[in-house]
Protein backbone atom coordinates (compact mmCIF):
# COMPACT_ATOMS: atom_id res chain seq x y z
CA UNK A 1 0.00 0.00 0.00
CA UNK A 2 1.30 3.16 -0.55
CA UNK A 3 2.82 5.31 2.33
CA UNK A 4 1.52 8.74 1.34
CA UNK A 5 3.45 11.86 1.33
CA UNK A 6 4.50 14.02 4.15
CA UNK A 7 4.62 17.98 3.08
CA UNK A 8 8.20 19.17 3.50
CA UNK A 9 9.06 22.90 4.67
CA UNK A 10 10.64 24.98 1.70
CA UNK A 11 11.14 28.64 1.62
CA UNK A 12 9.36 29.21 5.28
CA UNK A 13 6.43 26.89 4.54
CA UNK A 14 4.71 23.76 4.28
CA UNK A 15 4.45 22.40 0.48
CA UNK A 16 3.97 19.03 -1.40
CA UNK A 17 7.29 16.91 -2.00
CA UNK A 18 6.18 17.38 -5.91
CA UNK A 19 8.29 19.63 -8.26
CA UNK A 20 7.43 20.76 -11.90
CA UNK A 21 10.77 19.68 -13.65
CA UNK A 22 11.93 23.01 -15.32
CA UNK A 23 11.44 22.29 -19.21
CA UNK A 24 13.29 24.61 -21.52
CA UNK A 25 12.07 26.13 -23.99
CA UNK A 26 9.07 26.80 -23.28
CA UNK A 27 7.82 23.88 -22.36
CA UNK A 28 6.73 24.37 -18.61
CA UNK A 29 5.90 28.58 -18.10
CA UNK A 30 4.23 30.68 -15.94
CA UNK A 31 0.77 28.77 -16.75
CA UNK A 32 2.14 25.20 -15.57
CA UNK A 33 3.76 25.95 -12.98
CA UNK A 34 1.45 28.67 -11.34
CA UNK A 35 -1.18 25.81 -10.87
CA UNK A 36 1.49 23.58 -9.71
CA UNK A 37 2.48 26.10 -7.02
CA UNK A 38 -1.64 26.67 -6.84
CA UNK A 39 -2.39 22.52 -6.33
CA UNK A 40 0.68 22.51 -3.71
CA UNK A 41 3.82 21.85 -4.83
CA UNK A 42 7.02 23.67 -6.36
CA UNK A 43 6.21 24.96 -9.55
CA UNK A 44 9.07 25.63 -11.97
CA UNK A 45 9.06 28.25 -14.71
CA UNK A 46 11.47 27.43 -17.29
CA UNK A 47 13.85 30.43 -17.37
CA UNK A 48 15.71 29.21 -20.87
CA UNK A 49 14.56 31.95 -23.36
CA UNK A 50 11.37 31.99 -22.09
CA UNK A 51 8.44 33.60 -23.88
CA UNK A 52 7.52 37.67 -23.10
CA UNK A 53 4.09 39.14 -24.09
CA UNK A 54 3.29 42.80 -25.88
CA UNK A 55 0.88 44.87 -24.11
CA UNK A 56 -2.12 43.05 -25.66
CA UNK A 57 -0.80 39.76 -24.25
CA UNK A 58 0.63 38.14 -27.62
CA UNK A 59 3.68 36.25 -27.59
CA UNK A 60 6.73 38.25 -28.48
CA UNK A 61 8.80 36.35 -31.48
CA UNK A 62 12.33 36.40 -30.52
CA UNK A 63 13.66 37.43 -34.06
CA UNK A 64 17.37 38.43 -33.94
CA UNK A 65 17.92 41.64 -36.24
CA UNK A 66 21.55 42.62 -35.19
CA UNK A 67 24.58 41.73 -37.83
CA UNK A 68 26.82 40.36 -35.86
CA UNK A 69 26.56 37.15 -33.38
CA UNK A 70 27.99 38.86 -30.33
CA UNK A 71 24.91 41.94 -30.70
CA UNK A 72 22.54 38.82 -31.49
CA UNK A 73 23.95 37.72 -28.20
CA UNK A 74 22.62 40.77 -26.17
CA UNK A 75 19.36 40.50 -27.99
CA UNK A 76 19.09 37.09 -26.57
CA UNK A 77 19.63 38.08 -23.14
CA UNK A 78 17.32 40.91 -23.23
CA UNK A 79 14.71 38.19 -24.48
CA UNK A 80 15.51 36.15 -22.05
CA UNK A 81 15.27 38.35 -19.12
CA UNK A 82 12.24 39.79 -20.14
CA UNK A 83 10.74 36.82 -20.91
CA UNK A 84 11.57 35.20 -17.22
CA UNK A 85 10.13 38.37 -15.50
CA UNK A 86 7.36 38.47 -17.58
CA UNK A 87 6.35 34.33 -16.61
CA UNK A 88 7.58 34.74 -12.91
CA UNK A 89 4.91 37.86 -12.43
CA UNK A 90 2.08 35.59 -14.06
CA UNK A 91 2.96 31.99 -12.21
CA UNK A 92 2.91 34.20 -9.15
CA UNK A 93 -0.20 35.57 -9.57
CA UNK A 94 -1.90 31.83 -10.28
CA UNK A 95 -0.01 30.69 -7.70
CA UNK A 96 -1.85 33.16 -5.36
CA UNK A 97 0.13 32.65 -2.38
CA UNK A 98 -0.01 28.76 -2.34
CA UNK A 99 3.31 26.82 -3.10
CA UNK A 100 6.22 28.12 -4.17
CA UNK A 101 7.73 29.31 -7.78
CA UNK A 102 11.21 27.75 -8.54
CA UNK A 103 12.86 29.35 -11.82
CA UNK A 104 15.59 26.84 -13.47
CA UNK A 105 17.91 28.08 -15.93
CA UNK A 106 20.95 25.76 -17.74
CA UNK A 107 24.66 26.66 -16.36
CA UNK A 108 25.96 26.31 -19.72
CA UNK A 109 23.47 28.61 -21.41
CA UNK A 110 24.74 31.82 -22.93
CA UNK A 111 24.74 34.93 -20.25
CA UNK A 112 23.42 32.28 -18.14
CA UNK A 113 24.61 34.69 -15.09
CA UNK A 114 23.69 37.95 -16.51
CA UNK A 115 20.10 36.21 -16.87
CA UNK A 116 19.90 35.39 -14.04
CA UNK A 117 20.55 38.60 -12.00
CA UNK A 118 18.97 40.54 -14.47
CA UNK A 119 16.03 38.11 -13.47
CA UNK A 120 16.35 38.20 -9.87
CA UNK A 121 17.03 42.03 -9.69
CA UNK A 122 13.31 42.20 -11.06
CA UNK A 123 11.15 39.59 -9.31
CA UNK A 124 13.21 38.16 -6.89
CA UNK A 125 11.01 38.70 -4.48
CA UNK A 126 8.76 36.73 -6.01
CA UNK A 127 11.42 33.43 -6.61
CA UNK A 128 11.41 30.79 -3.86
CA UNK A 129 14.52 28.78 -5.49
CA UNK A 130 16.53 28.39 -8.51
CA UNK A 131 17.42 25.18 -10.00
CA UNK A 132 20.13 24.92 -12.06
CA UNK A 133 22.05 22.10 -13.74
CA UNK A 134 23.85 21.28 -17.27
CA UNK A 135 27.16 21.95 -16.26
CA UNK A 136 28.73 22.90 -12.89
CA UNK A 137 26.87 25.55 -10.98
CA UNK A 138 29.31 26.28 -8.72
CA UNK A 139 28.39 30.09 -8.54
CA UNK A 140 24.98 29.52 -8.19
CA UNK A 141 24.84 29.75 -4.46
CA UNK A 142 26.62 32.71 -4.34
CA UNK A 143 24.23 34.58 -6.72
CA UNK A 144 20.69 33.08 -5.22
CA UNK A 145 22.10 34.19 -1.65
CA UNK A 146 22.59 37.79 -2.83
CA UNK A 147 19.00 37.58 -3.89
CA UNK A 148 17.69 35.99 -0.80
CA UNK A 149 16.50 32.75 -2.47
CA UNK A 150 17.00 29.51 -2.62
CA UNK A 151 19.46 27.19 -4.61
CA UNK A 152 18.62 23.90 -5.50
CA UNK A 153 21.40 22.27 -8.31
CA UNK A 154 20.63 19.58 -10.26
CA UNK A 155 23.13 16.96 -10.01
CA UNK A 156 24.16 13.36 -11.32
CA UNK A 157 26.52 11.99 -8.50
CA UNK A 158 27.36 12.03 -5.34
CA UNK A 159 30.86 13.35 -7.10
CA UNK A 160 29.30 15.98 -8.63
CA UNK A 161 27.80 17.61 -5.04
CA UNK A 162 31.30 16.97 -3.57
CA UNK A 163 32.77 18.84 -5.64
CA UNK A 164 30.43 21.71 -5.95
CA UNK A 165 29.77 21.93 -1.93
CA UNK A 166 33.43 21.79 -1.37
CA UNK A 167 34.14 24.24 -4.13
CA UNK A 168 31.43 26.62 -3.08
CA UNK A 169 28.16 25.73 -1.70
CA UNK A 170 29.31 25.38 1.79
CA UNK A 171 30.02 28.85 2.14
CA UNK A 172 26.38 29.66 1.66
CA UNK A 173 24.30 26.29 3.59
CA UNK A 174 21.38 28.52 4.31
CA UNK A 175 20.26 29.05 1.49
CA UNK A 176 20.48 25.61 -0.32
CA UNK A 177 16.71 24.48 -0.79
CA UNK A 178 17.54 21.07 -1.85
CA UNK A 179 19.86 18.90 -3.98
CA UNK A 180 18.18 17.59 -7.20
CA UNK A 181 19.17 14.05 -8.25
CA UNK A 182 18.72 13.27 -12.38
CA UNK A 183 19.08 9.68 -13.30
CA UNK A 184 20.89 10.45 -16.13
CA UNK A 185 19.55 7.35 -17.59
CA UNK A 186 16.12 8.18 -17.62
CA UNK A 187 15.51 11.75 -17.46
CA UNK A 188 14.18 14.20 -20.34
CA UNK A 189 16.32 16.58 -21.67
CA UNK A 190 20.29 17.65 -21.05
CA UNK A 191 20.69 15.35 -17.83
CA UNK A 192 24.57 14.93 -16.30
CA UNK A 193 25.74 11.86 -17.78
CA UNK A 194 29.28 12.30 -17.02
CA UNK A 195 32.03 10.97 -18.86
CA UNK A 196 33.01 8.34 -16.36
CA UNK A 197 29.42 6.78 -16.43
CA UNK A 198 28.05 4.26 -19.50
CA UNK A 199 25.35 5.97 -21.29
CA UNK A 200 24.18 2.23 -21.88
CA UNK A 201 24.46 0.82 -18.78
CA UNK A 202 21.88 2.56 -16.33
CA UNK A 203 22.36 2.11 -12.45
CA UNK A 204 20.13 2.01 -10.06
CA UNK A 205 19.29 5.32 -8.66
CA UNK A 206 18.95 4.03 -4.81
CA UNK A 207 22.64 3.48 -4.20
CA UNK A 208 23.36 6.51 -6.09
CA UNK A 209 21.12 9.20 -4.24
CA UNK A 210 21.98 6.87 -1.26
CA UNK A 211 25.65 7.93 -1.76
CA UNK A 212 24.68 11.63 -2.40
CA UNK A 213 23.08 11.59 1.07
CA UNK A 214 26.40 10.42 2.50
CA UNK A 215 28.48 13.18 0.80
CA UNK A 216 25.48 15.29 1.94
CA UNK A 217 25.95 14.27 5.58
CA UNK A 218 29.74 14.47 5.56
CA UNK A 219 29.12 18.08 4.52
CA UNK A 220 27.08 18.63 7.47
CA UNK A 221 23.80 19.26 5.97
CA UNK A 222 21.06 17.88 7.50
CA UNK A 223 18.71 15.10 6.71
CA UNK A 224 15.68 17.60 6.57
CA UNK A 225 17.10 19.54 3.68
CA UNK A 226 15.43 17.24 0.73
CA UNK A 227 16.92 15.18 -2.55
CA UNK A 228 14.61 16.03 -4.71
CA UNK A 229 14.84 12.49 -6.97
CA UNK A 230 14.33 13.38 -10.72
CA UNK A 231 14.11 11.30 -13.70
CA UNK A 232 12.37 7.78 -14.28
CA UNK A 233 9.47 9.22 -11.88
CA UNK A 234 5.86 7.90 -12.95
CA UNK A 235 4.15 6.09 -10.22
CA UNK A 236 4.90 6.99 -6.78
CA UNK A 237 4.16 3.72 -5.65
CA UNK A 238 7.14 2.72 -7.28
CA UNK A 239 9.04 4.45 -4.53
CA UNK A 240 7.08 3.64 -1.93
CA UNK A 241 10.44 2.22 0.24
CA UNK A 242 11.99 5.92 -0.73
CA UNK A 243 9.40 7.50 1.10
CA UNK A 244 10.18 7.88 5.51
CA UNK A 245 13.57 5.94 4.63
CA UNK A 246 15.74 7.24 7.18
CA UNK A 247 19.30 6.34 5.05
CA UNK A 248 17.82 8.51 2.35
CA UNK A 249 16.58 11.18 4.45
CA UNK A 250 13.79 13.73 3.03
CA UNK A 251 13.12 13.19 -0.20
CA UNK A 252 11.18 14.51 -2.75
CA UNK A 253 10.13 14.12 -6.32
CA UNK A 254 9.93 15.85 -9.75
CA UNK A 255 7.76 15.37 -12.18
CA UNK A 256 9.43 16.29 -16.05
CA UNK A 257 7.56 14.36 -18.52
CA UNK A 258 4.13 13.88 -16.62
CA UNK A 259 3.07 17.57 -16.37
CA UNK A 260 3.57 18.22 -20.28
CA UNK A 261 0.21 16.23 -20.72
CA UNK A 262 -2.20 18.92 -18.49
CA UNK A 263 -4.66 21.32 -19.67
CA UNK A 264 -2.22 24.13 -18.61
CA UNK A 265 0.88 22.62 -20.20
CA UNK A 266 2.48 25.34 -22.73
CA UNK A 267 3.03 22.74 -25.40
CA UNK A 268 1.11 22.79 -28.76
CA UNK A 269 -1.45 20.12 -29.01
CA UNK A 270 0.74 18.18 -31.91
CA UNK A 271 3.29 17.58 -29.49
CA UNK A 272 0.38 16.49 -27.23
CA UNK A 273 -0.53 13.90 -29.22
CA UNK A 274 2.34 12.61 -30.14
CA UNK A 275 3.27 11.74 -26.22
CA UNK A 276 0.36 9.44 -25.52
CA UNK A 277 1.38 7.70 -28.96
CA UNK A 278 4.47 7.03 -27.85
CA UNK A 279 6.11 3.04 -27.49
CA UNK A 280 8.73 1.84 -24.91
CA UNK A 281 12.59 2.39 -26.49
CA UNK A 282 11.34 5.39 -28.52
CA UNK A 283 13.52 7.55 -26.46
CA UNK A 284 17.01 7.91 -27.23
CA UNK A 285 19.64 8.81 -24.88
CA UNK A 286 21.77 10.89 -27.03
CA UNK A 287 25.23 12.92 -27.71
CA UNK A 288 24.11 15.18 -30.78
CA UNK A 289 23.18 18.89 -28.33
CA UNK A 290 25.39 21.15 -29.57
CA UNK A 291 25.93 21.52 -25.54
CA UNK A 292 28.16 18.37 -26.10
CA UNK A 293 26.14 17.03 -22.94
CA UNK A 294 24.24 13.75 -23.54
CA UNK A 295 20.72 14.40 -23.41
CA UNK A 296 17.70 12.40 -24.03
CA UNK A 297 14.81 12.75 -26.87
CA UNK A 298 11.83 11.31 -28.53
CA UNK A 299 13.47 9.46 -31.62
CA UNK A 300 11.93 11.02 -34.25
CA UNK A 301 12.74 11.52 -37.72
CA UNK A 302 14.49 15.01 -36.76
CA UNK A 303 16.52 12.56 -34.56
CA UNK A 304 16.52 9.82 -36.96
CA UNK A 305 17.65 12.42 -39.51
CA UNK A 306 20.83 13.18 -36.98
CA UNK A 307 21.97 9.71 -36.70
CA UNK A 308 21.75 9.20 -40.17
CA UNK A 309 23.90 11.69 -41.01
CA UNK A 310 26.33 9.93 -38.39
CA UNK A 311 26.45 7.47 -39.97
CA UNK A 312 27.65 8.73 -43.43
CA UNK A 313 30.64 9.99 -41.88
CA UNK A 314 33.94 8.78 -42.83
CA UNK A 315 37.74 9.22 -41.47
CA UNK A 316 40.32 11.14 -43.63
CA UNK A 317 44.09 12.45 -43.32
CA UNK A 318 45.57 15.11 -45.68
CA UNK A 319 47.96 12.67 -46.37
CA UNK A 320 48.13 9.48 -47.74
CA UNK A 321 48.77 7.10 -45.13
CA UNK A 322 47.93 3.87 -43.66
CA UNK A 323 44.73 2.64 -44.93
CA UNK A 324 43.96 5.69 -46.47
CA UNK A 325 44.76 5.09 -50.36
CA UNK A 326 41.99 6.53 -52.14
CA UNK A 327 41.11 10.46 -52.44
CA UNK A 328 37.45 11.75 -52.27
CA UNK A 329 38.28 12.96 -55.56
CA UNK A 330 34.21 12.94 -57.02
CA UNK A 331 33.83 15.20 -54.66
CA UNK A 332 36.53 17.14 -53.31
CA UNK A 333 37.97 17.65 -56.39
CA UNK A 334 41.86 19.00 -56.00
CA UNK A 335 41.84 18.78 -52.68
CA UNK A 336 43.81 16.14 -50.44
CA UNK A 337 41.15 14.21 -48.81
CA UNK A 338 42.62 10.17 -48.29
CA UNK A 339 40.29 7.70 -47.06
CA UNK A 340 40.42 4.12 -46.77
CA UNK A 341 39.15 1.75 -49.54
CA UNK A 342 35.93 1.17 -47.83
CA UNK A 343 35.08 4.64 -47.18
CA UNK A 344 35.50 5.28 -50.68
CA UNK A 345 33.24 2.80 -51.73
CA UNK A 346 30.67 3.88 -49.25
CA UNK A 347 31.45 7.30 -49.85
CA UNK A 348 30.64 7.22 -53.57
CA UNK A 349 27.23 5.35 -52.70
CA UNK A 350 25.82 7.99 -50.39
CA UNK A 351 27.02 10.63 -53.52
CA UNK A 352 25.09 8.72 -55.95
CA UNK A 353 22.31 8.53 -53.81
CA UNK A 354 21.92 12.22 -53.82
CA UNK A 355 24.44 13.29 -50.58
CA UNK A 356 26.72 14.76 -53.05
CA UNK A 357 27.64 17.65 -50.13
CA UNK A 358 31.09 16.54 -47.93
CA UNK A 359 30.80 18.30 -44.57
CA UNK A 360 33.92 18.62 -42.70
CA UNK A 361 34.10 18.06 -39.14
CA UNK A 362 36.00 19.16 -36.30
CA UNK A 363 37.05 15.22 -35.78
CA UNK A 364 38.92 14.70 -39.28
CA UNK A 365 36.23 13.25 -40.71
CA UNK A 366 33.62 14.57 -43.26
CA UNK A 367 29.94 13.86 -43.28
CA UNK A 368 27.50 13.54 -46.47
CA UNK A 369 24.65 15.60 -46.84
CA UNK A 370 22.23 16.65 -49.48
CA UNK A 371 22.57 20.00 -51.06
CA UNK A 372 19.38 21.27 -49.18
CA UNK A 373 20.62 20.11 -45.81
CA UNK A 374 23.84 21.60 -46.42
CA UNK A 375 22.17 25.09 -46.77
CA UNK A 376 19.65 24.73 -43.58
CA UNK A 377 22.91 23.77 -41.83
CA UNK A 378 25.23 26.58 -42.85
CA UNK A 379 22.37 29.18 -42.60
CA UNK A 380 21.94 27.84 -39.22
CA UNK A 381 25.59 28.25 -38.49
CA UNK A 382 25.54 31.85 -40.11
CA UNK A 383 22.60 32.95 -37.78
CA UNK A 384 23.76 31.32 -34.09
CA UNK A 385 22.58 33.89 -31.42
CA UNK A 386 25.08 32.65 -29.39
CA UNK A 387 22.34 30.73 -26.81
CA UNK A 388 24.83 28.57 -25.09
CA UNK A 389 28.47 29.44 -23.25
CA UNK A 390 29.87 26.99 -25.96
CA UNK A 391 28.51 25.33 -28.82
CA UNK A 392 30.39 22.52 -30.69
CA UNK A 393 27.36 23.02 -33.86
CA UNK A 394 28.25 26.68 -34.40
CA UNK A 395 31.14 27.15 -32.95
CA UNK A 396 30.35 29.96 -30.52
CA UNK A 397 32.04 30.83 -27.13
CA UNK A 398 30.85 33.23 -25.00
CA UNK A 399 34.97 34.83 -24.56
CA UNK A 400 36.72 37.68 -26.16
CA UNK A 401 36.85 35.41 -29.23
CA UNK A 402 33.67 34.36 -29.81
CA UNK A 403 35.22 31.46 -30.71
CA UNK A 404 35.75 27.78 -29.59
CA UNK A 405 38.39 27.64 -31.71
CA UNK A 406 37.61 24.32 -33.42
CA UNK A 407 35.21 23.89 -36.86
CA UNK A 408 31.88 23.87 -36.80
CA UNK A 409 30.18 20.58 -36.23
CA UNK A 410 27.71 19.95 -39.12
CA UNK A 411 26.81 16.49 -37.04
CA UNK A 412 24.84 18.57 -34.47
CA UNK A 413 22.08 21.10 -34.74
CA UNK A 414 21.25 24.72 -33.94
CA UNK A 415 18.97 24.14 -30.42
CA UNK A 416 17.85 27.43 -30.36
CA UNK A 417 16.21 27.58 -33.06
CA UNK A 418 14.49 23.85 -33.18
CA UNK A 419 13.25 23.87 -29.16
CA UNK A 420 11.72 27.39 -30.03
CA UNK A 421 10.48 26.09 -33.09
CA UNK A 422 8.75 23.28 -31.54
CA UNK A 423 7.20 25.03 -28.49
CA UNK A 424 5.67 27.63 -30.95
CA UNK A 425 3.85 24.95 -33.01
CA UNK A 426 6.62 23.83 -35.75
CA UNK A 427 6.51 20.65 -37.16
CA UNK A 428 7.28 17.67 -34.26
CA UNK A 429 8.80 15.87 -37.20
CA UNK A 430 11.08 18.03 -37.82
CA UNK A 431 12.23 19.22 -34.66
CA UNK A 432 13.98 18.28 -31.21
CA UNK A 433 11.54 16.84 -29.07
CA UNK A 434 12.83 16.09 -25.59
CA UNK A 435 11.20 13.82 -23.20
CA UNK A 436 12.33 11.48 -20.31
CA UNK A 437 12.44 7.91 -20.89
CA UNK A 438 9.04 6.92 -19.18
CA UNK A 439 6.73 8.77 -21.87
CA UNK A 440 5.71 6.04 -23.23
CA UNK A 441 3.72 5.68 -19.89
CA UNK A 442 1.23 8.14 -21.33
CA UNK A 443 -0.18 5.41 -23.63
CA UNK A 444 -0.79 2.88 -21.20
CA UNK A 445 -1.35 4.52 -17.77
CA UNK A 446 -5.14 4.27 -17.70
CA UNK A 447 -5.36 7.65 -16.11
CA UNK A 448 -5.33 9.33 -19.52
CA UNK A 449 -7.54 7.19 -21.04
CA UNK A 450 -10.02 7.95 -23.64
CA UNK A 451 -7.85 10.98 -24.58
CA UNK A 452 -7.97 12.43 -20.80
CA UNK A 453 -5.88 15.48 -20.05
CA UNK A 454 -6.17 16.46 -16.58
CA UNK A 455 -5.59 19.83 -15.16
CA UNK A 456 -2.53 20.19 -13.31
CA UNK A 457 -4.16 20.37 -9.77
CA UNK A 458 -6.32 16.48 -11.01
CA UNK A 459 -2.37 15.44 -11.87
CA UNK A 460 -1.37 16.64 -8.47
CA UNK A 461 -4.00 15.21 -6.90
CA UNK A 462 -3.65 11.76 -9.04
CA UNK A 463 0.55 11.65 -7.81
CA UNK A 464 -0.47 12.26 -4.18
CA UNK A 465 -2.53 8.37 -4.72
CA UNK A 466 0.82 6.83 -5.55
CA UNK A 467 -0.75 6.10 -9.17
CA UNK B 1 60.27 20.02 -17.98
CA UNK B 2 59.98 21.95 -14.28
CA UNK B 3 59.11 20.52 -11.79
CA UNK B 4 55.89 22.38 -11.18
CA UNK B 5 54.94 20.88 -14.86
CA UNK B 6 55.87 17.14 -13.69
CA UNK B 7 53.39 17.42 -10.72
CA UNK B 8 50.75 18.70 -13.20
CA UNK B 9 51.13 16.31 -15.61
CA UNK B 10 51.25 13.14 -13.16
CA UNK B 11 47.79 14.98 -11.09
CA UNK B 12 46.00 15.29 -14.66
CA UNK B 13 47.25 11.59 -15.47
CA UNK B 14 45.82 10.10 -12.57
CA UNK B 15 42.26 11.92 -12.58
CA UNK B 16 41.41 11.40 -15.98
CA UNK B 17 42.86 7.95 -17.06
CA UNK B 18 44.72 9.10 -19.72
CA UNK B 19 48.02 7.61 -21.50
CA UNK B 20 51.08 9.98 -19.83
CA UNK B 21 52.24 10.43 -23.35
CA UNK B 22 48.98 12.43 -24.63
CA UNK B 23 49.38 15.02 -21.58
CA UNK B 24 51.40 16.86 -23.67
CA UNK B 25 51.41 21.02 -22.81
CA UNK B 26 48.98 21.87 -25.83
CA UNK B 27 46.71 19.58 -24.48
CA UNK B 28 43.31 20.56 -23.95
CA UNK B 29 41.53 19.45 -21.28
CA UNK B 30 38.20 18.93 -22.59
CA UNK B 31 38.98 18.43 -26.77
CA UNK B 32 42.22 16.49 -26.09
CA UNK B 33 42.09 14.61 -22.91
CA UNK B 34 38.18 13.99 -22.47
CA UNK B 35 37.24 15.68 -19.93
CA UNK B 36 34.42 16.84 -19.07
CA UNK B 37 33.23 20.18 -16.54
CA UNK B 38 33.45 17.80 -13.16
CA UNK B 39 36.77 16.94 -14.27
CA UNK B 40 37.80 20.32 -14.61
CA UNK B 41 36.68 21.18 -11.22
CA UNK B 42 37.78 17.93 -9.67
CA UNK B 43 41.16 19.30 -11.30
CA UNK B 44 41.39 22.52 -10.25
CA UNK B 45 40.30 21.62 -6.51
CA UNK B 46 43.15 18.78 -6.98
CA UNK B 47 46.05 21.56 -8.39
CA UNK B 48 45.23 23.93 -5.15
CA UNK B 49 45.61 21.11 -2.76
CA UNK B 50 49.17 20.15 -4.25
CA UNK B 51 50.14 23.50 -4.63
CA UNK B 52 48.73 25.13 -1.91
CA UNK B 53 47.60 27.62 -4.30
CA UNK B 54 44.11 29.37 -4.72
CA UNK B 55 42.44 29.66 -7.83
CA UNK B 56 39.72 31.49 -8.19
CA UNK B 57 36.73 30.69 -10.40
CA UNK B 58 37.33 33.48 -12.73
CA UNK B 59 40.55 31.81 -12.99
CA UNK B 60 39.27 28.64 -13.00
CA UNK B 61 37.54 29.02 -15.96
CA UNK B 62 40.27 30.22 -18.54
CA UNK B 63 42.36 26.91 -18.08
CA UNK B 64 42.04 25.35 -20.79
CA UNK B 65 45.07 23.42 -21.16
CA UNK B 66 47.34 21.71 -19.51
CA UNK B 67 50.46 25.18 -20.05
CA UNK B 68 47.35 27.04 -18.93
CA UNK B 69 47.37 25.45 -15.51
CA UNK B 70 51.12 24.75 -15.43
CA UNK B 71 51.43 29.06 -16.00
CA UNK B 72 48.70 30.03 -13.71
CA UNK B 73 50.34 27.73 -10.69
CA UNK B 74 53.94 28.96 -11.87
CA UNK B 75 52.43 32.39 -11.67
CA UNK B 76 50.91 32.28 -7.99
CA UNK B 77 52.56 29.76 -5.85
CA UNK B 78 53.70 30.82 -2.60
Amino acid sequence: MFKGLKPILYNGREVLPLIEGGKGVSATNHASSGAWAAAGGIGTVSAVNADSYDPTGKIIPQVYHAATRRERHEELVEYAIAGAVDQVRRAHEIADGKGAININVLWEMGGAQRILHGTLEQVGDLVAGVTCGAGMPYKLSEIAASYGVHYLPIISSGRAFRALWKRAYSKVPEWLGAVVYEDPWLAGGHNGLSNAEDPRAPQDPYPRVKELRDVMRDGGIPDDVPIVMAGGVWYLRDWNDWIDNPELGSIAFQFGTRPLLTQESPIPQGWKDKLTALDEGDILLHQFSPTGFYSSAVRNPFLRSLEARSERQVDFTKIETGEHVRQLDFVMKGRNYWVSEAAYQKARGWFEAGYTEALKTPDSTVVFETPQQRDVIRKDQADCMGCLSHCGFSAWKDTETNSTGRLADPRSFCIQKTLQDIAHGGDTDENLMFAGHSAFEFGRDPFYSNGFVPTVKQLVERIQTGD
Amino acid sequence: MSEIAERVKKIVVEHLGVEADKVTEQASFIDDLGADSLDIVELVMAFEEEFSVEIPDDAAEKIATVKDAIDYIEANKG
